[in-house]
């Protein structure tokens, strides 16, 4: 009985470790090309959330001290710092499910991609709060938008006697003008819309929204992703028994993982008040 | 005989079918030195660095190289572009490459003088 060629003849020919596409050489070839495929993904990525960071930065550097104001009264360090943990976990679990793929360990491999999927479970719970707030407070930007001192404190007689000013209103209050640049946080004034700090607010929060919303919209496409995969995997498909996939997700995953850890800096940590480090 | 070939096939069956993979000790100290880094961004939020060291700006620059070595950590180990070839090397390197290149432009704004946005 003469040993059989390991390809084709194989009796594990069927498995598709040993196969690849007729217009590539080798197997190696084929894995390299599909990285490269998910890293070209990657890379329009990095465009698209490059654009939106650096509006944020030329936006700051022109308003430093308001950024740093809107930061510390209206986001939570503590969830942001909550969140950042959680999809920091999730990228290890996200590894570790890579490696299992690797290895053809399929039941680890399904253990932690649904880790992974419970911390990005666990995200979306934090965010839904953090935007819950906001939407309280009125800091939703869009006509509703209303920005005012102090935490909580969303509505007075001034803002209840015209809740629906345009926000084009040009007409800026004088006494606020001489308070918006000289003014300490603590004082409890309460900006009428179209001053010149409401319109920079709404700015900040706008720029905040979009770059975590979207964020998040990447964290819910991941989470659909993986639960085909799981699903895929309990059908036994083949095209999850190999382990590419499974790692063209993982450098998806990774990638946002890295997103959030520019953004939790960027956005909470400008100028954290440690009496407001809590939940 | 019979297992003689056994042994050889599944010698061969190995040979062909080992994928190199990152041993779990190797991402557990990525995730170690991401937990400390991320302590450390904090603590220095809290803290004004220009006062130690007086470069304008300190805090940001602070801010920046923690977030970067955490981003090259979770590229180089988890993403495993450690072991990657030449042409992935390549892609992630444009990539950064590109933010690079926006983050120059965005130096026009510094030279600009009376435009203010808003």
């Amino acid at each position: 009985m003469s040993v059989p060629a390991v390809h084709g003849e194989h009796p594990h020919s069927d498995d598709p470790h040993l196969l690849f596409a007729h217009h590539f050489i080798e197997r190696k070839q084929q894995d390299e090309t599909y990285l490269v495929g998910m890293w070209a993904f990657l890379v329009t990525e990095i465009m698209f959330f490059g654009a939106l960071f650096i509006a944020y930065m030329v936006y700051r550097s022109v308003w430093p001290g308001e950024f740093g104001d809107f930061s510390r009264a209206h986001l939570s360090t503590f969830l942001g710092l909550i969140n950042t943990f959680i999809l920091l976990f999730s990228s290890l679990t996200m590894a570790m499910c890579v490696q299992s793929a690797q290895r053809k360990l399929y039941g680890r491999m399904q253990m932690f991609m649904v880790a992974t999927f419970l911390c990005a479970c666990g995200f979306l719970v934090v965010k839904t709060i953090e935007y819950s707030r906001k939407y309280n407070e009125n800091l939703i930007p869009g006509p509703l938008f209303q920005y005012s001192e102090g935490h909580g404190a969303a509505s007075t007689e001034e803002a209840s006697a015209a809740p629906e000013k345009s926000e084009h209103s040009g007409a800026e209050v004088a006494s606020a003008e001489s308070h918006s640049e000289g003014r300490k946080f603590s004082l409890p004034a309460v900006k009428g819309r179209g001053d010149k700090h409401h319109r920079h607010a709404e700015i900040f929060f706008s720029l905040y929204f979009i770059m975590t919303g979207v964020h998040g919209i990447h964290v819910v496409i991941g989470m659909i992703i993986m639960v085909i995969i799981l699903v895929m995997y309990c059908r036994e498909s083949p095209l999850v028994m190999d382990f590419m996939p499974i790692e063209m997700f993982g450098l998806y995953w990774h990638f946002v993982d890295i997103v959030w850890i520019f953004l939790y800096p960027a956005l909470y940590l400008i100028k954290p008040d440690l009496g407001k480090f809590h939940f | 005989m019979s297992e003689h070939t056994e042994i050889a096939v599944h010698g061969e069956y190995q040979e062909h079918h080992e994928h190199h993979y990152t041993p779990t000790s190797h991402f557990l100290v990525v995730f170690a030195f991401l937990i400390v880094m991320l302590i450390a961004t904090v603590a220095a939020a809290f803290v004004d660095l220009q006062k130690i060291i007086p470069i304008p700006g300190m805090n940001i620059i602070v801010m920046l190289a923690i977030a970067i070595s955490k981003a090259t950590a979770v590229v180089l180990v988890f993403m495993e572009v450690r072991k990657g070839t030449r042409l992935i090397w390549l892609w992630a390197g444009a990539g950064f490459f590109w933010f690079l290149m926006m983050l120059g432009i965005l130096f026009d704004y510094f030279t600009r003088t009376g435009v203010t946005p808003v």
